[in-house]
């Protein structure tokens, strides 16, 4: 029963988000049904966590009626608004299948039922083992059951240095959406609350896979779905229900929606975008790095455009929304106590100077991390050869913009290493390779941009590489 | 040329990926069988489950020169999970508890299992960050001051008790020391 209710609580968060979706993307025909349903999972993620912190901001504890409430209004609204689009979520999405050989549509089942083998392996896995992660029980665990008791108006929580540990200032968006499920299966469940595994592997395959079909065929989608999804590293912390893959999935929502609304002027992916980018705000503080640099980067982009019409567009579904949504948690957070580390205020340029000794041991480590096969087999050096072969193809136009949503984030983050008042060696232990999943679906986004560009796979010529559609 | 390249490199990675599915299937048929406490207890000790490992080279290394010398070392985290989790279906949920024994495992993870029973390691204001000081920000009670605690509204103390802990009722009706 326990897990009965969990299961109806997470089908209240996806309902939400397939409203949500409907209402905001008019033309849910140009997105693959296999991407809706994935970004409706995070859309569900982003309203149910809102509604339940302005809930328990009000003095109310978690409770199914704030779910209940959501998915009444958002289904209502999208029933009064967009009935002739609810019918699209049931009609199959626009033909992808790549001309060529048979043999592709072989290795098309093939990929399909290995991503299938993939989320099916590692979801009866997680089921069966309760939540035990380290930083899950003492940081994001302990927040969603502590806010089942107490709600944000009276508890003494975010105040009190003796939970200092379990960093008082992280946002609770995953925390959450953990209540939620524990409100569905009635107690806090170490068990029940893990059906948000297979939810999220299924959101990351789909979404990914749908984002990235909007321009590149199916048999390209599906090999870089693939091999996203076959990377232990994400797995294992996506099993472990850690909050860094929940970031890397709204990081990927945003970084693509963005990025196709630049290229195609696609004004779905746009708002989109715009919810995503909050998701990432709302999800850890290092997605604050993320947003600045997604930020600098339209902004370049559109100011080389100098189209007025898109600079409001922009301004509004990327500055406005995410700062509007996420200002409340804002509010909440600059009363905070800063008791763990404080690198806002580290960043002085004198502590910089005075650490650059640091960066040979960094590189070091962090070339460790990269290079280990048991966590990335060899992606990592991988896409490095694959950047460095096709240079001229992404050095130069849109994919620019791609690169440096993905790296630059991974470029503030070594800064942060060079002032961090701990030993590096000890950070990089504990944090290296979860934050290399922050941008890690981007970057698989990115190589699949990239091979597609210079039409590095057999199959690619017969491809038009911009729509994705054949030449023929 | 080039493209088949590609293609290939991309294909060992993805079948790789499959490869590397097999440590979830072995430890789903070694978790099945056993009990919830169990079940935790093992897939939180970093020397069984591979996902505890996930991401930690040095915790691998050290693992793997441990497991050369032969000297296999109980796990903190496992034991206190175990623990932890058992007390849980015990502890009156307005329980207000006092760790005398400051472990970090048993800490962090009690403040989890117990809530929103309270657990403290000082009876004062405290700031705790982590590891390095817990045990600085932490108080030792003699086991005569015990009424002390009782008077401050704590209703359990959590002692060290030979290789684990275990938990004293300060109630009238539990064990007094």
């Amino acid at each position: 029963m326990t897990r009965v209710g969990a299961l109806l609580a997470l089908l209240a968060l996806w309902a939400c988000g397939a409203a949500l979706l409907t209402l905001i993307a008019p033309a849910p025909d140009r997105l693959p049904r296999s991407a809706r349903a994935g970004l409706a999972f995070g859309l569900g993620l982003l309203v149910i966590s809102q509604s339940l912190f302005a809930a328990s901001w009000l003095g109310a504890t978690p409770a199914w009626w704030v779910g209940a409430l959501d998915v009444a209004a958002l289904g209502g609204l999208a029933l009064a608004l967009r009935r002739d689009r609810l019918a699209d979520w049931l009609r199959p999405a626009r033909a992808q299948a790549t001309p060529g050989p048979g043999w592709l549509r072989w290795l098309d089942r093939g990929l399909l039922a290995g991503l299938v083998l993939v989320v099916a392996t590692v979801s009866l896995y997680a089921l069966t083992e309760p939540l035990v992660e380290w930083d899950v029980l003492a940081i994001w665990a302990t927040k969603a059951k502590l806010l089942l008791f107490e709600p944000i108006a009276t508890t003494g929580y975010f105040q009190d240095l003796s939970k200092g540990y379990s960093h008082l200032d992280y946002p609770l968006l995953w925390p959450l959406s953990l209540s939620w499920i524990w409100v569905g299966a009635g107690s806090p469940d170490l068990w029940a609350v893990k059906v948000l595994v297979p939810a999220m592997l299924a959101a990351y395959a789909a979404s990914f896979y749908g984002l990235l079909s909007q321009r590149a065929d199916r048999s390209t989608s599906l090999l870089f779905t693939s091999l996203l999804l076959g990377l232990p590293m994400l797995l294992s912390q996506i099993a472990r229900m850690q909050a860094d893959p929940v970031l890397g999935y709204f990081v990927m929502g945003a970084g693509a929606a963005t990025w196709l609304w630049l290229v195609d002027d696609r004004r779905d992916c746009l708002r989109l975008a715009g919810l995503f980018v909050t998701g990432v705000l709302l999800t850890k503080n290092e997605g604050l790095a993320f947003y600045a640099v997604l930020l600098v980067a339209t902004a370049a982009v559109l100011l080389r455009e100098g189209s007025r019409q898109r600079w409001q567009a922009g301004a509004l579904w990327l500055g406005a929304l995410p700062a509007a949504v996420s200002s409340p948690w804002f509010v909440l957070r600059a009363g905070i106590p800063r008791v763990s580390e404080n690198y806002t205020g580290r960043l002085d340029p004198q502590i910089f100077l005075e650490n650059l000794h640091r960066i040979p041991e960094i590189l070091a480590g962090v070339g460790a991390y990269l290079l280990d096969s048991r966590d990335w087999l060899l992606f990592w050096p991988a896409l490095a050869a694959l950047l460095v072969l096709a240079v001229r193809h992404w050095i130069r136009g849109p994919l620019l913009f791609l690169f440096v949503l993905a790296e630059a984030p991974l470029l503030i983050y070594g800064v942060i290493f060079v002032i961090t008042p701990w030993r590096p060696a000890d950070l990089l232990e504990f944090s290296a390779s979860r934050l290399l999943l922050h941008t890690l679906p981007l970057q698989v986004f990115l190589a699949a941009e990239v091979v597609r560009s210079a039409r590095l796979l057999p199959w690619l010529d017969r491809v038009d590489t911009r729509s994705g559609q054949s030449s023929a | 040329m080039l493209r088949s390249a590609t293609f290939l490199a991309i294909g060992l990675l993805v079948v790789w990926g499959l490869v590397a599915l097999v440590p979830y299937a072995a430890m789903y048929s070694t978790l099945r069988p056993l009990s919830r406490a169990e079940r935790g207890e093992l897939a939180s000790d970093e020397a069984q489950s591979f996902l505890v490992r996930a991401g930690r080279v040095d915790l691998r290394r050290r693992l793997a020169l441990r497991s050369q010398r032969g000297t296999a070392l109980p796990s903190p985290p496992a034991n206190a999970w175990r623990w932890g989790y058992e007390e849980s279906l015990r502890l009156p949920a307005d329980a207000k508890i006092y760790l005398n024994d400051p472990r970090a495992a048993v800490y962090f993870y009690g403040t989890f299992f117990w809530l929103p029973a309270r657990l403290d390691v000082n009876p004062e204001p405290v700031t705790i960050t982590g590891h390095a000081n817990l045990k600085r920000g932490a108080r030792r009670v003699p086991e005569s001051d015990f009424a002390e605690l009782e008077r401050r509204g704590y209703s359990h103390v959590v002692t060290r008790a030979h290789e684990s802990f275990e938990i004293v009722d300060l109630s009238p009706a539990g064990e007094v020391p």
